[in-house]
């Protein structure tokens, strides 16, 4: 691929709820694999707070979800991985920011990645942070 | 890329040092994202110690290849602003195990192309 390496999908400070896709990390042509890395470093407050991964087959007009890791009050690190060369026989509909907590769609992966955070209720001092190890 | 980015990109692999660029998000807890990256750190001259500028000071000169190429700092949430490849006041630069504070940040953009990063970096 490309650029392999580790890159940051999001680094949010979280106070109130939102509803926020960062930025997307581009030129991740030929990607075959990515683990992904979401942590909740908590502060206090709260309700829940989830991370939708998502790529795009075009140029980010369709963001389509590949795994959401879901948190409430507590910090800790979820950790999946995904495969681009897993076929995908049944298509899939994608969604934006709607895939069911803790599950990952296997084997879609285009050449952008993002992340939207989705809380709710009120944080303090709590930082939710998303890595991704591409190649 | 430009003849100038070049230039300095082969100047620092020639004469540079890698150096730690680092951003935190939050304040307790912390997170940080960092991006080892080529550069040239020196003190100030005498004739350049004006203003706020002291002898503790150093000038780090920094290519904006290797920050490009790490996409650092990583996704940015909407609201931010400008040239987020550019460091920002309140980044760290780890240079021969010491962390040291940016602040203040000087872009230079030749031809609209970002070609060079100047930093004073303190602590």
């Amino acid at each position: 691929m490309l650029n392999p390496g580790t890159y940051a999908l999001a680094d949010r400070a979280i106070t109130t709820a939102i509803n926020e896709a960062q930025s997307p990390i581009l030129d991740l042509e030929g990607v075959t694999a990515v683990t992904i890395q979401a942590r909740l470093a908590m502060g206090t407050g709260g309700a829940t707070a989830k991370v939708y991964v998502a790529t795009s087959l075009d140029q980010g007009t369709t963001w389509i979800d590949v795994a959401c890791l879901a948190f409430t009050t507590t910090g800790a690190v979820k950790v999946v991985n995904l495969s681009a060369l897993t076929p995908k026989g049944t298509p899939a509909t994608p969604s934006d920011g709607a895939l069911a907590d803790d599950s990952v769609v296997d084997g879609i992966l285009g050449d952008r990645l993002r992340a939207k955070i989705i809380t709710t209720g009120t944080y303090a001092s709590a930082v939710l942070s998303v890595r991704v190890a591409v190649r | 890329m430009t003849p100038e980015l070049a230039a300095l990109d082969r100047a620092l692999a020639r004469a540079g040092e890698t150096v730690i660029l680092r951003r935190t998000t939050g304040t307790t807890p912390q997170v940080s994202f960092d991006v080892e990256c080529k550069a040239m750190v020196r003190g100030y001259k005498p004739e350049e110690l004006v203003g706020s500028i002291t002898q503790t000071d150093s000038l780090v000169i920094l290519s904006p290849t290797g920050i490009e190429r790490a996409q650092w700092p990583g996704a940015q949430s909407p609201s931010a602003f400008g040239d987020v490849r550019v460091p920002k006041k309140g980044d760290k630069v780890v240079i021969q195990g010491r962390t040291r504070n940016v602040e203040a940040v000087g872009p230079i953009y030749v031809r609209g192309e970002l070609v060079r990063i100047e930093l004073r970096v303190l602590g």
